[in-house]
């Protein structure tokens, strides 16, 4: 399974580096959501790009501390389905 | 009583309002006896018209009229000046997206502007009230106008609206406040206002520095805390509380982006209103408590 961004256009982001929360800004329905701080990096990462859950959960993993390696490896594929039913992301079977 | 009909210089607006009803004009003189009056060739941007409706001595109605049209159903004449209020604030509410708007009491010290944004009940008018009558500068009761790009808040003093109990509150605060007429069994309660323009900069139209964003809420049951708020949750809440956030689209976002990263937040809840204001005036300048920190 892939992923890539279901916008138009990258999405706008709000991040604070005190919280674990971020802000996101969807350009095309002008929808403003409350993520976690993985999901809006997860999308940020995701670009032009259409990338794996494997390929996402290594970024994630480096861009986060090792701490949260198995976490991040356990949620990854259930935060992008939340991102897909959010329409920030579309999934390729 | 003679017909009222002036331009009203309300903060960046000019109000044209006219009016034959008789409580209805006893209010505006009363207050905004003290609001500068705009030039008769000044471009005037809401032309209000209160009249009064129907023809049944025993029925008294009255209809807002805005730009020559009425603009909503008829209210009993009781109710008017309420009606002329609610129709003012409307005006900006629905146009003017020149700003970013957040429903919200603004009030600022020499320290800065406190944006108060809050659903009806939260107890944001009530504090602003007392904050006026206590030295502070009262900005607005209804809109925190933010320019785009900036970190500051455009002045729109205007009477600040009370609600049932909070009316013997307030007057019970302070014996200096000026009160228009009541306007009875509205769909909020009984609705009396305020003169707002308590402060000699009260009709100074510079923006004037944010220094903090406070969601107040008014309850009885709980300790009485100013604790910090995250600043995502705040940008959220923040724009659930504008009248076009989404309306101007990004850059809505970079606006309220602009203003939340200056900008402080912090949740109050209070009962007592001596309390408040204490906490609002020790409240740290500049940046945040830690989120685990609160006053209380």
């Amino acid at each position: 399974m892939h992923f890539s961004l279901a916008t138009s256009r990258t999405p706008l982001f709000y991040f604070d580096p005190n919280e674990e929360t971020s802000v996101c800004f969807n350009p095309d329905s002008g929808d403003t959501h409350l993520l976690s701080t993985l999901a809006a990096v997860a999308l940020s990462e995701l670009g032009d790009e259409t990338l794996s859950v494997a390929d996402l959960t290594q970024i994630l993993k480096s861009r986060f501390d090792a701490a949260s390696a198995g976490e991040i490896e356990t949620y990854a594929p259930t935060l992008m389905e939340e991102l897909s039913n959010l329409g920030l992301v579309k999934i390729h079977e | 009583m003679r017909p009222y009909n002036e331009n009203l210089a309300i903060g960046p607006y000019t109000y044209r309002i006219r009016t034959t009803l008789r409580n209805v004009a006893a209010g505006l003189q009363a207050l905004y006896r003290d609001f500068p009056r705009a030039d008769a060739s000044a471009f005037v941007d809401f032309d209000i018209a209160l009249r009064s409706h129907g023809i049944l001595p025993w029925r008294k109605l009255s209809r807002f009229g805005f730009d020559g049209r009425d603009q909503f159903g008829p209210v009993p004449v009781h109710q008017a000046y309420a009606s002329l209020e609610w129709g003012m604030n409307w005006c900006v509410s629905v146009h003017c997206n020149e700003y970013l708007k957040l429903h919200a009491a603004v009030v600022a010290s020499d320290a800065g502007a406190i944006i108060m944004p809050g659903v009806p009940g939260a107890g944001k008018s009530t504090l602003c009230a007392a904050l006026g009558l206590s030295g502070w500068r009262i900005l607005s009761d209804e809109h925190a106008l933010i320019p785009p790009g900036s970190r500051q808040v455009v002045p729109l003093c205007r009477p600040v609206s009370l609600k049932n109990e909070s009316i013997d509150v307030i007057r019970s605060f302070s014996r200096d406040a000026v009160f228009g007429p009541p306007s009875l069994d509205t769909h909020k309660g009984t609705v009396q206002h305020m003169k707002g323009d308590l402060h000699p900069e009260s009709h100074a139209t510079d923006p004037v520095p944010v220094r903090a964003l406070v969601f107040p809420r008014f309850s009885r049951d709980e300790p009485q805390r100013l604790r910090a708020r995250p600043r995502t949750v705040s940008f959220v809440l923040a724009a659930y509380h504008s009248f076009n956030y989404s309306l101007l689209g990004e850059d809505g976002f970079h606006a309220m982006r602009h203003l939340v990263e200056a900008a402080p937040c912090f949740d109050l809840v209070y009962h007592d209103l001596e309390w408040a204001m204490g906490a609002l005036e020790r409240m740290p300048a500049g940046e945040a408590l830690p989120q685990s920190a609160e006053m209380s």
